[in-house]
């Protein structure tokens, strides 16, 4: 089964605090891009450590390594404040934790992250469209780059639609 | 995966546990960048692995949950999607067609799909016959708007987008920079997409030819042309890995 919004309902039913980022982040506020794996952003105090970590046994998640998964021990929530970045395999698809990703944290990316409802009421943070496309531009892969177009469609079509709220919202200055 | 070579201040804290594994995960050496240029790699060797039915499983759950999302942000009902049902209902028409788009593509291996899954059928007049019949079946009709808004009409002649109750569902008579059915099947593979169903797919070589000729055409919006490009770019890589795992 591959349902990324099962991990962020997961996540938040264990009230996790968290932001999405990345092309899932963008795919949820209506970017048509690639993506098999949600991408997050963390707070990392003890108490949301220890909220992740019960979500991450939930969701039964082990470390995705290259090819293959290796356990994930879950009895030290701390584990997961001495790693960058860890790549999980959930009974919901691929999860990739990150502490530090290029363009800011957590707690930078909270500031103008943005809601988004995901079904069932479940209302998730996501990382503004601004820093998602500062983060693909400073990893600068070739990937990114054909998706910064539609990104920034995306960033100015909702631009659009906050000063004209009349306007279509398929609106396509293309 | 991204952790420090040496043990770091406060992780004698730790239990026990989460020592013997950072420990552990210390002692696995790097996968080395080069091996890794863009991260897809990693996902087109796993993806490589399945089998052409536990990749159509994956590709029904995944698009499944995008399109849930999608049609929760616009308002509109959900329709699920379950190309299994599309292709069943095809084939027990007896409808000759060959699959084609980047559900083809998903099913030869490459790692990302589309929400739609795209046929190409033969065109005599008893196979169209059979294919309505069973679009009739599927309760198809044509789809009036999609997440751009209301679908204009096709600019491409004999392509018809259909939602159905399975999905949407595209019928593209010719594939631009391949051909119609007779060309698409001299490369298409006969795939097992489950226990009990075999259909013809589009090889992963024409579905990026497909998709290039598709980015080159100056009418598409600006993002489908972002989508062509990027089925590009990853069938190829698909194509590479594909080859370097025959060498």
């Amino acid at each position: 089964m591959q349902r990324l919004d099962l991990i962020a309902k997961t996540l938040i039913d264990h009230k996790v605090e968290f932001v999405l980022l990345g092309n899932y982040g963008a795919q949820i506020q209506g970017a048509q891009v690639l993506t098999e794996d949600a991408d997050m952003a963390y707070h990392r105090g003890q108490e949301n450590l220890v909220r992740l970590m019960a979500a991450l046994e939930e969701m039964g998640a082990r470390i995705r390594f290259g090819d293959e998964t290796v356990w994930l021990p879950y009895s030290d929530p701390l584990l997961l404040s001495s790693g960058d970045i860890w790549n999980l395999r959930t009974t919901h698809g691929d999860l990739d934790l990150l502490y530090a990703p290029a363009g800011g944290g957590y707690d930078h990316l909270i500031q103008d992250a943005v809601e988004v409802e995901i079904g069932d009421g479940v209302v998730v943070l996501a990382a503004s469209l601004d820093d998602i496309i500062h983060s693909k531009q400073l990893a600068n892969r070739e990937k990114d780059h054909i998706a910064l177009p539609e990104l920034r469609r995306l960033r100015d079509e909702q631009q659009h639609q906050r000063e004209d709220p009349g306007c279509p919202s398929s609106y396509n200055p293309a | 995966m991204r952790i420090s070579p040496t043990p770091q201040p406060g992780e004698e804290r730790l239990n026990r546990e989460s020592r013997e594994f950072l420990a552990y995960l210390r002692s696995v050496p790097p996968v080395p960048r080069k091996d890794d240029p863009n991260d897809w790699l990693w996902q087109i060797r796993d993806h490589l692995r399945r089998s052409p039915a536990k990749r159509l499983e994956r590709w029904a759950s995944f698009a499944d949950g995008a399109l849930r999302i999608n049609s929760h942000r616009l308002g509109l009902p959900h329709v699920s999607f379950d190309p299994l049902q599309v292709l069943r209902t095809l084939t027990a028409q007896g409808v000759a067609f060959v699959m084609v788009g980047m559900g083809a593509g998903y099913l030869q291996g490459a790692p990302y799909p589309s929400y739609n899954t795209d046929i190409t059928p033969r065109t005599d007049p008893a196979n169209i016959a059979r294919i309505e019949q069973a679009l009739v079946g599927l309760h198809a009709r044509p789809l009036d708007r999609d997440e751009w808004g209301p679908v204009a009409e096709p600019t491409l002649p004999g392509f018809r987008r259909l939602l159905t109750v399975a999905g949407m569902v595209n019928v593209v008579n010719a594939l631009p920079g391949v051909g119609g059915y007779d060309q698409v099947m001299e490369n298409a593979d006969l795939l097992d997409v489950s226990d009990d169903l075999s259909v013809w797919v589009a090889a992963l070589e024409d579905v990026v030819r497909n998709k290039e000729a598709m980015s080159n055409m100056t009418e598409r919006p600006r993002h489908s042309h972002t989508m062509d490009s990027l089925h590009v770019l990853m069938g190829k890589e698909t194509l590479a890995a594909k080859k370097k795992q025959a060498n």
